[in-house]
């Protein structure tokens, strides 16, 4: 009887146990998030707490932060955010996936100061990854809009992996877009000359690229300096000039050059604009897809 | 001439003989079965947790699966350790294996034996099942058993702790004791590295160095950090660790026998 009602006692309990902690695990969410965020060591010390085992915490932790952090509605969860993938990268200097996730959630806050430091600290950490470098570049280039930024990763990832084409094109489009277009051109034709003899899909792939981009930097070259020669005319005579021959027979431009289909560029004498008329031929470029 | 080998063959029989007792009534204990479910639980747990992560699972399975190796053969080497020789006084058994041929020193030695061999076993165990989950994830490699070398001197020391601690005090003064060598073993390079340039003058900076190299360093034998990237031990620091763990065990045994050689038994 008594064991009976000793079981009873402990059946009831752990009913009673259900309700009680929902209606205070409730209670807890009304506090502000500050109040429900955590608290973790600093590097030092969890160096210590480790008791040598750092690996293994830098893997729990990383965990859970990946649980934490994937969480998108909590304002507070960029409070501890550098904090964290600190001890993570500091336990374990290594663990590249660390620096790539740490660089991703900072990402998702546009905290951009925050990501380079994230890939600047795993490039310090890991001499010979390119995938940080990579990383970085491309976060540069696509989401901030940063050309100058990115060239500077993806250069670094050319240094470290000299015979991948892909840190070269990445680089040569970079310094197309922050205007340094003589160099981004250099860049281009090496990757033309690299692949002109390729056979296979991605050396087919890479030729047609530099050739389009190739094509691209020459015509916005040529156009840019017809149009300063254009807008050179116009503040000596008041007007513009009624063909583009009056820009060489002046002295305007050497010579009037060709677009990379060896054709003269158009003109338009009343608004003074000139333009290329022939298009890139994609098929004889990068062949039958 | 004839009696220093038989004299140390029959007592090398003896040893044995109480090695293969001890291991018997380890493996017995319930302490080692709970520990060793908690192991095997512990390690398909971080087989779970491989699969939360983003990137190599088999890292995640070597750091976790040789950390929980590590610290459950510690525990069954403080936990059952320290019982190996207060269970006997306790229970007056002792008396019945004293009055046998058989030396105070033997009879420590004999107890060390049989827990190292149990404690074989068990590292074993949970090196095969580690592994056997590496291989079911792809990521098998054979240094996981060279890491189980250097837990296994790891272990060898904390056993002569604990058997030290046991043969003088109760048996939870001495899994206080072991377990405070276990955590500073663990913990006096990192608190160097951060305590030393916070120590004023030379003299104590020294001193606190000394101290340092005095202490039995676990941390040092620990390599499950360098498995899971694959980073080659040093050249010639399995043959220091080895000697290193070979003078501490002589140490302390020494210091066991010593001290239950004076304890009065009565």
């Amino acid at each position: 009887m008594r064991r009976l009602l000793g079981l009873l006692l402990i059946i009831s309990l752990f009913a009673a146990v259900v309700p009680l902690h929902r209606s205070l695990y409730a209670l807890t969410q009304t506090y502000p998030d500050d109040f429900r965020s955590y608290y973790i060591p600093d590097s030092a010390h969890m160096e210590v707490l480790s008791l040598g085992y750092k690996n293994f915490w830098a893997d729990l932790i990383f965990i859970w932060s990946l649980l934490y952090y994937d969480y998108y509605n909590r304002d507070v969860r960029y409070t501890y955010l550098e904090r964290t993938f600190n001890v993570i990268t500091d336990l374990d200097p290594r663990y590249r996936e660390a620096y790539v996730m740490g660089a991703l959630f900072a990402f998702m806050g546009q905290k951009w100061d925050l990501l380079y430091r994230f890939e600047d600290k795993g490039l310090l950490a890991l001499p010979k990854d390119t995938v940080l470098a990579y990383d970085a570049g491309t976060y540069a280039l696509f989401c901030e809009k940063n050309s100058e930024r990115a060239a500077r990763y993806f250069t670094i990832g050319m240094e470290r992996d000299p015979n991948r084409t892909l840190f070269k094109k990445l680089l040569a489009y970079s310094l197309e877009k922050s205007g340094d277009l003589q160099t981004s051109r250099q860049f281009w034709s090496d990757i033309y000359e690299e692949n002109k003899e390729g056979k296979t899909p991605e050396e087919k792939y890479y030729r047609g690229v530099a050739l389009r981009n190739l094509w691209d930097i020459k015509v916005t070259i040529d156009t840019e300096a017809l149009k300063k020669a254009v807008d050179g005319y116009k503040s000596r005579h008041g007007r513009f000039p009624a063909t583009l021959k009056a820009l060489e027979l002046e002295g305007f431009v050497k010579a009037l050059p060709l677009d990379p289909d060896q054709k003269p560029y158009a003109y338009d004498a009343k608004d003074g604009s000139v333009s290329c008329v022939s298009h890139f031929d994609f098929k004889a470029a990068f062949g039958q897809w | 001439m004839t009696t220093t080998p038989k004299g140390l063959s029959l007592g090398w029989a003896q040893t044995r003989a109480l090695a293969a007792n001890t291991f018997r009534e380890s493996v017995r204990s319930r302490v080692f079965y709970i520990l060793m479910a908690f192991a095997v639980a512990m390690l398909l747990f971080s087989a779970v947790m491989s699969l939360l992560t983003i990137g190599s699972r088999a890292k995640i399975i070597i750091d976790l699966g040789l950390t929980v190796t590590s610290f459950i053969t510690v525990m069954t080497a403080i936990f059952v350790g320290i019982g190996l020789i207060y269970t006997e006084v306790e229970k007056k058994t002792i008396y019945n294996v004293l009055s046998k041929p058989l030396g105070r020193a033997q009879f420590i030695i004999g107890r060390y034996i049989g827990m190292m061999a149990v404690l074989a076993v068990n590292l074993f165990a949970m090196l095969a099942l580690l592994g056997l989950l590496l291989l079911l994830f792809k990521g098998f490699t054979w240094k996981i058993f060279a890491a189980g070398g250097f837990i296994y001197l790891e272990l060898a020391i904390l056993t002569a702790i604990a058997l030290f601690f046991s043969s003088v005090t109760s048996p939870v003064i001495s899994a206080i004791c072991t377990m405070a060598f276990y955590i500073v073993g663990h913990t006096s390079s990192a608190l160097l590295e951060s305590l030393a340039p916070r120590i004023s003058g030379p003299l104590g900076k020294k001193a606190a160095v000394w101290f340092f190299h005095l202490l039995p360093d676990l941390n040092v034998l620990n390599v499950t950090n360098l498995i899971s990237y694959d980073i080659p031990i040093a050249h010639g620091f399995t043959a220091r660790a080895i000697i290193y763990t070979a003078a501490y065990v002589t140490l302390l045994l020494t210091a066991a026998c010593m001290a239950f050689s004076r304890r009065d038994l009565v």
